[in-house]
C-alpha cells in the first residue's frame, strides 16, 4: 500500500495514464482545434496530481514521460523528466490548495501547459537544437494551454465519474 | 541515518532528475539507446494501431460526405491534366529518344525498383517540437535504423514515388520510430534539379524546412525542384524532397538560404513506404 493511496486507485490511474497516451497519439490527431492539439495526458496527470501526493504524482508523471519517449521519442529521459517534474511538483503543492474548486484545475493545467513548453526550450537549447525559430511556437503554445485549461475541467468531471463506476475512491 | 529517513524524499527527487539529466545527454550523443518496452510496447503499438484506424477511418468517412460535392469538379479538373501530362510525356520521350545517353539514363530509372515494406502509422507526435510518427513495421519485417520513409503509390509494375517523408530513427520488434523532414534532427543533402547544384536542407522547431549549398555561388528560384543527392549514403538519390518555396539571402549576403515546401502533406499520411536497403 502506497501511503495516502490505495493500490486499486494506483493502478486506476496509471491504466488511465496509458489510455490517455493512446488516445493523445493516435485519435487526438484528427481532432485538432485551430491545428492544435489539447494535451491529455498533461491535463490526466495534474488531475491525479492534484489528488494525490508528490510521490505519487511524480511516478504517475515519470510513467507518463516514459511511455512518450519509449514510443515516440529518440531522445530518452526528455519528457520522463518534464512529466515526473510537473507531477511531483504539482503533487507536493497540492495539499496547499482547495481541491474542490475546479478554477484551482484550470490554473494548475495552464500553468503546467506553459512549464512545460518552458522546460522543453531549455532542455534542447542545452541540447543544441536550433530554438531561436521557437517563438513561432507561441501561438499554439497559448492555445493549447487555453484549451488544456478549460478542458481539465470535463476531464476531472469525467475521472470522477468513472471513479464512482469502478468504485474507487477519488 | 537520520538524515537520509528525514530528507528520503528530496533525495529521491533529486536523484531521479540527476538520473533523468545524464540519460538525456547520453541518449541525445547516441551513447544510449531507446528503451524498449518489449511485449508491453507491442500491446501499446496495438492499442495505438487500433485506435488510429477507428479515427481515420471516421475522419475520412465524415470527410467524404462533405467533399462528395467537390468531387465531380475535381474529376474534370484530373481527366484533364492527366491529358496535359500524357502530351507532355510524349514530347519528352520524343526529345529523349533523340539522344542515346538521355535514353539509357531514361531506360535505367524506369527500371530501377525498391526493395520496400508497408507501413502503417499508428501514432503521431503532435507535440509542437517534434515532427514524428511510429509505423506497424520493424525488426521482424526487415526495417533497420537509417531506412528512408517515402509516400508513394503502388502500380502494376512498381511503387510511384510521391515524396520523402523521412528516417527510420528507431527499430522495436514490431514498430519503428521515424523522424519527418521538418524535424530538427533531420538533415538531408540534396540537388537543385535545375541547375544539379547541391546542398543540406534541415528541418526545424517550427516545422519548416530551410537548407543551404555547398556552393555559395549557386542560385536558386520559387517553384525548383529538390530531390535526394545521395551524397552521404543514407539517402538514396533521386527522393523527391520538395519544392523551393522563398530565397532568401543570409545576412552577411554572401550565401541564400532557401526554404522548401515538402513534397509531402505530413498531416495526412497513412500508409508509407519504407525502403530498405
Amino acid at each position: 500500500m502506497i501511503k495516502g493511496l490505495n493500490m486499486k486507485k494506483y493502478i486506476f490511474m496509471s491504466s488511465l495514464i496509458i489510455i490517455g497516451f493512446v488516445l493523445q497519439t493516435s485519435l487526438m490527431g484528427f481532432i485538432n482545434l485551430f491545428n492544435v492539439i489539447p494535451n491529455i495526458s498533461l491535463i490526466l496527470l495534474v488531475i491525479f496530481a492534484m489528488l494525490t501526493d508528490g510521490v505519487s504524482g511524480g511516478t504517475l508523471g515519470l510513467l507518463t514521460g516514459i511511455l512518450y519517449d519509449a514510443m515516440i521519442y529518440d531522445i530518452f529521459g526528455l519528457y520522463a523528466l518534464i512529466y515526473f517534474l510537473t507531477g511531483a511538483v504539482i503533487g507536493t503543492i497540492s495539499d496547499e490548495m482547495l481541491r474542490e474548486n475546479q478554477l484551482v484545475y484550470s490554473l494548475a493545467a495552464g500553468l503546467s501547459t506553459i512549464v512545460m513548453h518552458l522546460l522543453l526550450y531549455l532542455i534542447l537549447f542545452f541540447l543544441r537544437f536550433r530554438v531561436q525559430s521557437a517563438h513561432g511556437l507561441l501561438p499554439s503554445i497559448l492555445v493549447e494551454t487555453i484549451l488544456n485549461a478549460v478542458l481539465v475541467v470535463f476531464v476531472l468531471r469525467f475521472f470522477i465519474y468513472l471513479s464512482y463506476r469502478f468504485n474507487v475512491k477519488a | 541515518m537520520n538524515f537520509l529517513k528525514r530528507h528520503f524524499k528530496k533525495i529521491l527527487f533529486f536523484l531521479t532528475i540527476f538520473i533523468l539529466i545524464i540519460m538525456i545527454g547520453l541518449s541525445s550523443i547516441g551513447r544510449m539507446e531507446g528503451a524498449d518496452l518489449g511485449f508491453f510496447g507491442n500491446f501499446i503499438a496495438g492499442l495505438q494501431k487500433l485506435t488510429y484506424k477507428t479515427g481515420g477511418t471516421f475522419t475520412n468517412s465524415f470527410y467524404s460526405v462533405q467533399e462528395i460535392v467537390k468531387m465531380r469538379e475535381e474529376n474534370i479538373m484530373l481527366t484533364e491534366n492527366v491529358y496535359k501530362l500524357r502530351d507532355q510525356v510524349r514530347m519528352l520521350e520524343n526529345i529523349v529518344n533523340k539522344s542515346d545517353a538521355l535514353k539509357t539514363e531514361y531506360e535505367m530509372r524506369k527500371s530501377l525498383s525498391y526493395d520496400y515494406v508497408v507501413g502503417q502509422v499508428i501514432a503521431v507526435d503532435n507535440s509542437n517540437w517534434f515532427s514524428r510518427f511510429t509505423v506497424d513495421r520493424g525488426e521482424n519485417d526487415g526495417i533497420r535504423q537509417n531506412d528512408i520513409v517515402i509516400q508513394a503509390v503502388k502500380t502494376d509494375d512498381n511503387i510511384v514515388q510521391i515524396g520523402l517523408l523521412g528516417i527510420v530513427a528507431e527499430t522495436s520488434s514490431d514498430w519503428s520510430k521515424i523522424i519527418t523532414v521538418t524535424d530538427e534532427r533531420c538533415k538531408v543533402s540534396f540537388k537543385n534539379n535545375a541547375n544539379d547544384e547541391s546542398g543540406i536542407v534541415q528541418g526545424s522547431i517550427d516545422g519548416t524546412i530551410t537548407g543551404y549549398f555547398f556552393n555559395s555561388k549557386a542560385g536558386a528560384k520559387a517553384g525548383d525542384s529538390l530531390v535526394t543527392s545521395g551524397i552521404g549514403e543514407v539517402y538514396i538519390p533521386d527522393i523527391y524532397i520538395g519544392d523551393v518555396k522563398d530565397v532568401v539571402k543570409t545576412t552577411d549576403a554572401s550565401t541564400l538560404r532557401i526554404i522548401v515546401e515538402p513534397a509531402v502533406d505530413l498531416t495526412k499520411i497513412g500508409r508509407v513506404y519504407i525502403l530498405t536497403k
